[in-house]
């Protein structure tokens, strides 16, 4: 809902058997309006124009949200007064239990959530939840499917829409089938458009381009050659490649990091056969599916829905902070907390819920049979910083048991909300998911990043660096607790041939479970200690 | 069958038998569920205590309950609310979008012939619930409204009945849609009995109902 159209809502709410002609309500609800009124009646002729036309915009405006609210069964046009001024006043009827009644009684003020338990954590700068003035009335992230549209223009359109339903991401699935369709330079074009609005909205969208698919490579790589001289930033491609066709598309990965390489840009790898959920990033860390949720979709609903929601709404928690001010009983110090951060997600996801019906409006009309199951297979996310994982001062066994038992008790607390709710006659999807943080979203939050630095000079080092490996393997563990989705980074000086880079690649996809990994290229010799990783 | 005069002993006593008496087995998310089949529930006067298993579950501090007026709101309201996947309200007064099975049936049948035995109440729409791939689907499938000696009394059938979690909800509402329907037509509030084909708990919970079984009643009202 508009911030018009919300504050004539709510002069209603607080008014609800008044009626009100347009000019009245505009005078109620405009900020600063007695300067217009007193310029009315200015002999300034100049002033008095201005504030002419200032009226009549004014007047314009309040009436598109005015007939809006009428459509929708909040308002409805009682008489028409002098000058044939309309004259509105609310429709309620709560024996019928109309939309006008639904939303007079039950939508709350824009911006104001619950209390949610968590507020002193949020003061002390050890919680934080993601985009809070969007927190209830956007999802944080959203897949769609690009073979779900027709033209290549339907899909940008409802990319550029989908937009502004999230505070994160979005991601155009399958997008190799779309460039294989049309014309490279047209879709070139059309991400142009999308990267844009994408900027002004200050999204990110990922691209995911599954290798498997891929026919054409020339078209393809044409397509990413031309985006990233474009240095259209907040487009990431992300290369979903099975292991054992890894060896038949080596070529496409050798051209891959010359365009990366050259660009000095991290390219981004999903090891398929380790996880089939899709990977998509936002500022704040990446996203993915749960992989039984992603079968039971891939086997009853790809193909009937243009997207899914993916991520729903985000804490993000600095757990360094978290422990310097807990000295003892540190696992239950994060037990504890996960359980205020798991109530607060409840009453989150209500409100949430309530007002998808308009801020999905795109979605739902596109495909009004699954207005229920967008969220279906989506989750709510915990963003864990300065955990532990490659940090000196702690035992990564640790890292890994505190992480495990905590899961342990959201996911007790998230099945019993679920089986509650359901058996309220209340169905409804209620899971939360670990991921990272991204340094982007922490910076500015919590406290520098502690990480070290993993550096790849050489396909080498995987063999000659014991670190190297003991550092991957205990990400590994932490890939399963961060059901969310996780990504390792490898830093990597420019290669003095592609294929070295391309045989990494493949040893660290044949070799580790790592779902997702990134390479990322850079000239310097000193990469930053603050490198996130 | 279980016959007590009050919701709070009926759940105490369903439990019991399904701890006691339950078969276990593992269900599609690997939680051990002991289940008992066909467990047939009368509460002769629900009206004497029909909030109390909610308030015991409350008790614990360990789940968020909805409110009780969330829950009732949900079988008396025939729009869908667009966070869940179904709702009861819906189902009964704007079935399949046309038919308001309460108002337009149940409430004037029961006025023009007390003593009928077709006062029923369906949830289950066969053209959207009876679907292998549909997951969120009713557990309350139907509702019986017997009108005897001036007394609305309710039968509900169960297909899937948490006993622990979701019974509670399941007799509140039903109370609630009851007592609904007794004042349109004019009667009184007569038993409430619930048929569950499948009463079951979680190994997860037995801990929680050992502590309910142990409580007094004047610890839980």
């Amino acid at each position: 809902m508009q911030e018009t159209e919300y504050t004539i809502f709510e002069l209603f709410r607080n008014n609800p058997h008044a009626e009100f002609s347009t000019t009245e309500i505009v005078e109620r609800i405009t900020p600063g309006y007695d300067k217009v009124h007193q310029d009315l009646l200015s002999t300034d002729s100049e002033r008095l124009d201005a504030a002419k036309r200032r009226k009549a915009k004014l007047h314009r405006i309040n009436l598109y949200y005015l007939n809006k609210l009428v459509r929708k069964g909040v308002l409805t046009i009682k008489s028409v007064g002098r000058n044939k001024e309309r004259i509105f006043a609310a429709l309620q009827d709560p024996k019928e239990l109309s939309p006008a009644y639904r939303m007079l009684a039950q939508l709350h003020p824009i911006g104001i959530t619950p209390a949610l338990g968590i507020e002193g954590f949020e003061e002390k700068g050890i919680v934080a939840r993601y985009e809070p003035t969007t927190w209830v009335e956007r999802v944080n992230s959203i897949l769609l499917e690009s073979t779900y549209f027709k033209t290549l223009k339907d899909l940008i359109s409802t990319a550029n829409n989908t937009l502004t339903s999230v505070n994160d991401a979005i991601a155009l699935n399958d997008f190799e089938q779309v460039i294989q369709k049309n014309d490279p330079q047209t879709v070139l074009t059309a991400l142009k458009a999308l990267s844009k609005q994408a900027d002004s909205h200050a999204r990110h969208v990922s691209i995911i381009i599954d290798i498997t698919n891929i026919e054409q490579h020339d078209a393809v790589l044409r397509v990413i050659k031309g985006a990233i001289a474009e240095e259209l930033r907040n487009l990431t491609f992300i290369y979903d490649v099975q292991v054992k066709e890894f060896q038949d598309h080596k070529d496409f990965f050798k051209e891959l990091v010359k365009i990366y390489s050259g660009a000095g840009q991290s390219l981004f790898i999903k090891n398929q056969t380790v996880h089939q959920a899709p990977y998509l990033i936002g500022r704040t860390g990446p996203y993915t599916f749960d992989e039984r949720d992603w079968k039971l979709y891939r086997n009853e609903y790809q193909g009937t829905m243009p997207g899914l929601v993916c991520g729903t709404a985000t804490f993000l928690i600095d757990i360094e902070r978290l422990f310097s001010n807990t000295k003892e009983h540190q696992t239950g110090a994060v037990i504890e907390l996960m359980g205020k951060i798991a109530k607060s997600l409840l009453l989150t996801n209500a409100e949430q819920r309530e007002r998808s019906e308009h801020f999905l409006q795109g979605l739902i009309q596109l495909s009004p049979d699954h207005a229920q199951n967008y969220f279906m297979f989506s989750r709510n996310y915990v963003r864990f910083w300065n955990y532990g994982w490659k940090t000196p001062a702690y035992d990564q066994a640790f890292v890994i048991a505190y992480l495990s038992e905590s899961k342990k008790a959201v996911d007790e607390y998230c099945l019993s909300e679920e089986t509650i709710y359901k058996s309220c006659g209340m169905p409804t999807r209620f899971r939360i998911a670990y991921s990272c943080t991204d340094q982007g979203s922490a910076t500015k939050l919590f406290s520098p990043a502690n990480y070290r630095r993993v550096t790849i000079h050489s396909p080498t080092d995987f063999f000659s660096n014991d670190e190297i490996n003991t550092t991957i393997s205990t990400k590994e563990d932490i890939f399963k607790q961060f059901d969310g989705g996780d990504r390792i980074t490898f830093d990597r000086p420019l290669p003095k041939k592609s294929e070295d880079v391309v045989n990494e690649i493949s040893y660290i996809l044949n070799t580790f479970r790592l779902p997702f990994f990134r390479y990322h290229f850079t000239n310097q010799s000193e990469i930053p200690l603050t490198r996130y990783l | 069958m279980i016959k007590t005069k009050n919701a709070m002993d009926a759940w105490k006593e369903c439990l019991n038998l399904i701890l006691d008496e339950g078969k276990d087995y593992k269900d599609e998310n690997n939680r051990v569920c002991r289940e008992l089949l066909n467990i047939v529930v009368e509460i002769e006067n629900p009206a004497e205590d029909v909030a109390a298993p909610i308030h015991t579950l409350n008790r614990f501090h360990k789940w968020d309950y909805p409110p009780l007026d969330r829950i009732a709101h949900i079988i008396l309201d025939k729009k869908l609310a667009p966070e869940y996947a179904y709702s009861y309200g819906p189902r009964l007064f704007n079935f399949q979008n046309t038919f308001n099975q309460v108002d337009e049936f149940v409430i004037p049948l029961l006025k023009e012939n007390p003593d009928s035995r077709r006062a029923i109440l369906n949830f289950w729409d066969v053209s959207k619930d009876s679907k292998t791939i549909k997951r969120d689907i009713p557990s309350l499938i139907m509702l019986d409204c017997k009108l005897r000696d001036n007394k609305l009394n309710v039968t509900g059938i169960i297909r899937s009945n948490d006993v622990f979690f979701g019974w509670p909800a399941n007799m509140y509402q039903i109370h609630v849609l009851q007592q609904y329907i007794a004042s349109k037509v004019g009667c009184k509030t007569g038993s409430i009995t619930t048929i569950s084909t499948s009463a079951h708990i979680f190994r997860d919970q037995f801990p929680y109902i050992e502590t309910i079984l142990r409580m007094k009643r004047e610890q839980v009202i």
